[in-house]
């Protein structure tokens, strides 16, 4: 990378396709108690899915929709047998899944390109005449009105009477189901709404790059997912996009290091080192987060602000 | 008012060799408020376990209302207005105490779509909710603390907020888990007569675990004595103090 504006406007456009990840793990995990160890399966799905529709020559929007209805049946699919299970035996068999989707891709050489990929996958938004950066600009531009719009819908799920239901399941199932929740049901809807999102910022991300092959969805994926959601704040969906933008800005800056140090180490294998010594001491002495849960009546501005403005909307769709 | 609105027919549950629960038969009256009391072990929480769901028992049968509910889940028989409270509370520590109170009670914003697309619907439903919240925080002293996390409050308060929960869902029948352990005679005191205030408003049916005997035996219309997974003695309270087996099983000769 010549042109560190280049590599900037790079880093901002991950950033912002895992803000959109680690909003949805929040949602699982950090409202609902759902260790999801299996993001990265469905992030594939999304991604794969974009890019066999693409090479048959359909747009944008339909092989976005298909991946996020392809990836929520198949969370809804593998919900149905795991979400009996407890937590850690949840995680694994979530990892698992994540495996088996990479191996069946590599595998199945005739469904996506096998260990090769699928390559040339276009642009959402094509645009002729323009710059290399400023094709960036309009990525990030697309992929950030996403990331608002999950950030928006999540917030308006979590501060309601269902994202109420959502935290006593997180605290207590039992007394959720002695209250008369359906705990199965709202853990196979937060469960196909995650893997939803997650299908779209697979999508989002296959287009961006233009290629997908099996060896950038590894279980690292999932695990960087969920520093960003532990680092930033669970059932804070500000925070998680604050974990996704720090968790991608500490790895891109420490991967600089290299240019203007002379390190007796490999600067990759220090990065890796140096994030996990980042989760440790949040772990330890902030465990909330850096963005706490909001513990307050969720008659908060944000909230107030959307209500009346969704009012409008309303009164001015009845009016016309 | 002499239909049972509960009724058992030789409930059994076994824990391996254990029988925790061993061929219970009783029915409660319509609008009564009934005690249950026996020595630590004899099964009455595994007796509420098995009434609300949250156990399947190995043989009987359970009726409320007429309509048989055993092999429901916990939620299904809460639909249905069996309600009940647990013994060591079981708060939403992260959650204030308001959000505790109204959580217990269904909303129409609690489906998805409607969470989405019904904003002001269940708006209105929520600030009536919380109007009833904050009223029996009132009474039972808790509402300085409606925004407050409820992991903060003390023992004692949490039982309160237990039994809270329990009235504000406005069910046709509450089962209590020693509602008044951990609190102040006074306040025990109060709590009973809320009980019976509420009874006699609203036709709700009290069955109680307690172990304050004195108080528990003022208030209630019957009680069932359990020992060792079955029902030893059941009538009024007066009888129940002064037969012999119950003396000997639970309440000692004072």
């Amino acid at each position: 990378m010549a042109d560190p504006l280049m590599y900037l406007l790079d880093a901002i456009a991950y950033a912002g396709i895992f803000g959109i990840l680690s909003i949805s793990l929040n949602l699982e995990y950090g409202y609902t108690n759902l260790a999801n160890f299996g993001k990265v399966a469905f992030f594939m799905i999304g991604a794969y899915v974009t890019a066999i529709m693409s090479s048959l020559k359909y747009p944008f929007i339909a092989s976005s929709l298909l991946a996020i209805l392809i990836a929520s049946v198949i969370g809804i699919l593998t919900s149905l047998p795991t979400l009996r299970l407890k937590e850690d035996f949840l995680a694994i068999t979530m990892i698992s899944l994540g495996e088996v989707m990479k191996l069946i891709i590599k595998n199945e050489t005739w469904l996506a390109g096998g260990v090769w990929g699928i390559s040339g996958i276009p642009p959402a938004i094509v645009i002729p005449g323009l710059t290399f950066r400023d094709r960036l600009i309009v990525q990030i531009a697309l992929i950030y009105s996403v990331l608002i719009a999950c950030f928006l819908l999540c917030e308006l799920i979590v501060k309601s009477p269902y994202g109420r239901v959502l935290k006593t399941i997180r605290e207590d199932e039992l007394l959720a189901s002695t209250y008369g929740k359906n705990v199965f049901k709202y853990k196979v809807q937060v469960f196909a709404l995650g893997s939803a999102m997650s299908g779209l910022a697979g999508s989002l991300f296959a287009q961006y790059i233009g290629t997908v092959s099996p060896y950038m969805f590894e279980p690292t994926v999932t695990f960087t997912i969920w520093m960003m959601v532990i680092l930033g704040g669970p059932a804070n969906n500000l925070g998680a996009i604050l974990g996704a933008f720090m968790v991608e800005g500490f790895q891109r800056s420490s991967r600089l290091i290299k240019d203007y140090f002379n390190l007796p180490l490999d600067p990759v294998n220090l990065q890796v080192m140096l994030t996990a010594i980042l989760v440790i001491i949040v772990v330890f002495y902030r465990p909330q987060g850096l963005l706490k849960e909001k513990i307050k009546p969720y008659e908060g501005k944000i909230h107030k602000i959307i209500t009346s403005k969704l009012m409008e909307v309303k009164s001015w769709i009845h009016r016309s | 008012m002499d239909t049972p609105i509960l009724s058992t027919d030789n409930l059994v549950k076994r824990f391996g060799g254990l029988i925790a629960v061993n061929g219970v038969t009783l029915s409660i009256k319509k609008g009564g408020i009934v005690g249950l009391i026996g020595p630590n072990g004899s099964g009455k929480t595994t007796l509420f376990n098995i009434l609300t769901g949250v156990y399947k028992p190995d043989s009987g049968r359970i009726f409320f209302n007429g309509e048989r509910i055993d092999g429901l889940q916990p939620h299904q028989i809460y639909h249905k207005g069996l309600v009940r409270t647990f013994q060591i509370p079981r708060i939403l520590q992260k959650m204030t105490v308001l959000d505790n109170l109204m959580m217990s009670v269904k909303n129409p914003g609690e489906g998805f779509l409607p969470a989405l697309f019904k904003r002001k619907h269940w708006s209105k439903f929520e600030k009536d909710v919380k109007d009833k919240a904050l009223e029996i925080l009132e009474l039972l002293g808790l509402e300085k603390y409606c925004y407050v996390p409820a992991g903060e409050l003390s023992g004692g308060q949490m039982k309160l907020l237990e039994i809270a929960r329990a009235l504000i869902s406005e069910p046709s029948m509450i089962l209590l888990d020693e509602p008044t352990a951990g609190v102040n005679p006074v306040l025990a005191n109060d709590i009973f007569m809320k009980l019976r205030e509420i009874r006699k408003n609203m036709g709700v049916t009290f069955f109680i675990v307690e172990h304050r005997v004195e108080l528990l035996m003022e208030h209630v219309d019957r009680v069932h004595v359990m020992h060792q997974g079955k029902i030893i003695a059941e009538g009024e309270p007066s009888d129940i103090i002064n037969n012999d087996d119950v003396i000997k099983v639970y309440l000692g000769s004072i």
